[in-house]
């Protein structure tokens, strides 16, 4: 053994050694080392996908949404208290759960203020990664989400607490379908793709995948750029009516978060909607076009900030709520949205990240291990379901105490009670734009920093010169 | 509705009942909590994943006892409507 390894040793030794000399006397245009500074230039996922493009000439289908940190959430950090408020005491249980749309006849109560966020069986995920996430769902006492599917009965068996969207696939869009559902979210956009059309196309759809969505032999899977009958405000109006009417539970919108936020939620609170769901730009996808990931809408930190906002210069705070979703990963990413204004948070990628953690080793290293949950996943046998539900169960219970932790330490008895207010901020700029305090200085000596008042207002780029020519 | 015999014992025997579950949910869930805390004093992964739930279920019987409170809290306002009419 003892020789083996160093027989290993010794080759690798020469190999290492002789590439160290190459590199070093080898022109620069010859050298292979030519390779680091080009992918640093290019970064090794544009330099692959410049390959994948070439290569198949089509938009790629990426995976998990844009790798692009877009929110800095590492420039919020929670204020504790010690004797000018206190700690909550040891004994006080901290109040987790959440109303979803309040105004409803039948609102939704969850548990806990996280949710898993719609990802449609067969679009997206296989049948048993759905019926895995109810369970744990439901074993966290909170809701589960449809996505852009039709309605899977296997799905809103072990949901104890299911959301579905209707959607401009039209599958979901029916009454003896959306009855049985304990919210409606009408999706139009979402964080990773917007409104844009999307199909799945005939060959990678088995029969239960037809069943569901209810499609012919050889049919696509279409999802439109728009919900059909709806081509004017009046014709949303009218379906959130009819819808609230019908079935007596929250009806909601979800959209990919945009500059025109707020004109968006101006149709939405005039529609009447029960909730509204707002994917940042970095909501995650099974498969989007990284230019839709990466260069269209607007991230998870502001769209959560200016639509709360926007909520609460209507007078609908409290009334319609607040879900937000996209790219928040961390208890800390998720507190620090809700803090900003959110009810409630809906989990994509972590959710299914927690399912396969310990997992992963069961396809590596040929198949990347989300092989194990996407419906077209060569591997889709190989997930443990059970394994699954225990390890999602975990996870949100997980983040729910960290953030219970938080509650304790800035002296609040409801994770809904944490605001603005205990929160500081590092950056002059995001400091404007949440309403939130400067760390660097006092409270007091806030003005006195920005310089009372006129410095404050000016825009933001000439604030940036300011700060550029200090 | 005010028109029902009996209507105000009704109301105020929901309450009563309300009362009892939400101090019942209460206790349980002090319960759950200090189970959480005793199991996870071993090295068992087994008990660790019971202690989770224990920890997940004393949430669940806290929010019990929120819903209870604020039914009863419902039930008062009635019978004083019902009293002004």
């Amino acid at each position: 053994m003892s020789f083996l390894a160093n027989l290993f040793r010794k080759a690798g030794s020469e190999v290492a050694g002789d590439a160290v000399r190459t590199m070093s006397r080898d022109q620069y245009t010859e050298n292979l080392f030519e390779m680091v500074p080009a992918a640093k230039k290019v970064n090794p996922i544009n330099l692959a996908e410049i390959s994948m493009r070439a290569a198949q000439g089509t938009p790629l289908p990426r995976p998990l949404g844009s790798h692009i940190h877009f929110s800095p959430w590492e420039k919020l950090l929670f204020n504790p208290v010690h004797l000018y408020r206190f700690p909550t005491p040891d004994d006080v249980g901290i109040n987790t759960s959440v109303v979803i749309g309040p105004r409803a006849r039948v609102p939704l109560h969850i548990s806990i203020p996280l949710m898993i966020a719609g990802m449609s069986f067969g679009g997206a995920l296989s049948k048993n990664t759905k019926i895995a996430l109810a369970r744990a769902a439901s074993l966290a006492g909170t809701a589960t989400n449809t996505g852009e599917a039709g309605l899977m009965e296997e799905e809103r068996e072990a949901a104890s607490l299911l959301i579905g969207q209707y959607n401009r696939g039209g599958w979901l869009n029916t009454p003896d379908k959306y009855k049985k559902l304990d919210a409606i979210e009408i999706q139009l956009g979402q964080g990773a793709q917007g409104p844009t059309p999307q199909r799945t196309a005939a060959k990678n759809i088995g029969e239960e995948y037809r069943e569901v969505f209810e499609l012919e032999p050889g049919q696509d899977a279409q999802i439109h750029s728009r919900l059909e009958g709806v081509n004017t405000r009046e014709d949303f109006t009218s379906l959130v009516n009819k819808l609230r009417e019908e079935t007596g539970v929250p009806v909601g919108l979800k959209i990919a978060a945009t500059h025109y936020l707020e004109h968006e939620l101006q149709v939405a609170l005039d529609a009447g909607c029960d909730f509204v769901a707002v994917d940042g730009a970095e909501g995650g996808t099974h498969g989007g076009a990284p230019i839709l990931e990466d260069d269209v809408g607007l991230p998870t930190m502001f769209a959560v900030r200016r639509a709360a906002k926007f909520l609460t210069r209507q007078g609908a705070a409290g009334e319609v709520s607040l879900i937000v979703t996209g790219g928040l990963v961390t208890p800390g990413q998720m507190l620090k949205a809700l803090a900003l204004g959110a009810n409630a948070i809906y989990l994509g990628t972590a959710a299914i990240m927690a399912m396969i953690g310990d997992q992963m080793a069961k396809t590596m290293p040929f198949e990347p291990p989300t092989d194990m949950v996407v419906y077209t996943g060569k591997m889709t046998d190989h997930l443990d379901v059970e394994q699954s539900v225990h390890n999602l169960f975990n996870f949100l219970n997980s983040c729910v105490m960290e953030m219970e932790m938080v509650a304790v330490s800035t002296g609040k008895v409801a994770l809904g009670d944490i605001n603005r207010d205990d929160l500081v901020c590092l950056d002059p700029f995001l400091v404007r734009a949440l309403d939130i305090q400067l760390g660097f200085v006092a409270p007091e000596d806030q003005a006195a920093y920005f310089g009372t008042g006129e410095w404050m207002h000016r825009t933001a780029p000439e604030i940036r010169e300011q700060i550029h020519t200090h | 509705m005010e028109n029902l015999p009996n209507m105000s014992q009704t109301l105020t025997s929901f309450q009563a009942d309300l009362n009892r579950i939400q101090t019942l949910a209460g206790t349980l869930s002090q319960v759950e909590k200090e189970h959480f805390k005793d199991l996870t004093n071993h090295e068992d992964d087994k008990l660790k994943g019971i202690a989770v739930a224990e920890q997940n279920s004393s949430r669940q019987l806290g929010e019990i006892r929120q819903l209870c409170l604020a039914m009863a809290q419902k039930i008062t306002e009635i019978q004083k409507s019902v009293k002004t009419k």
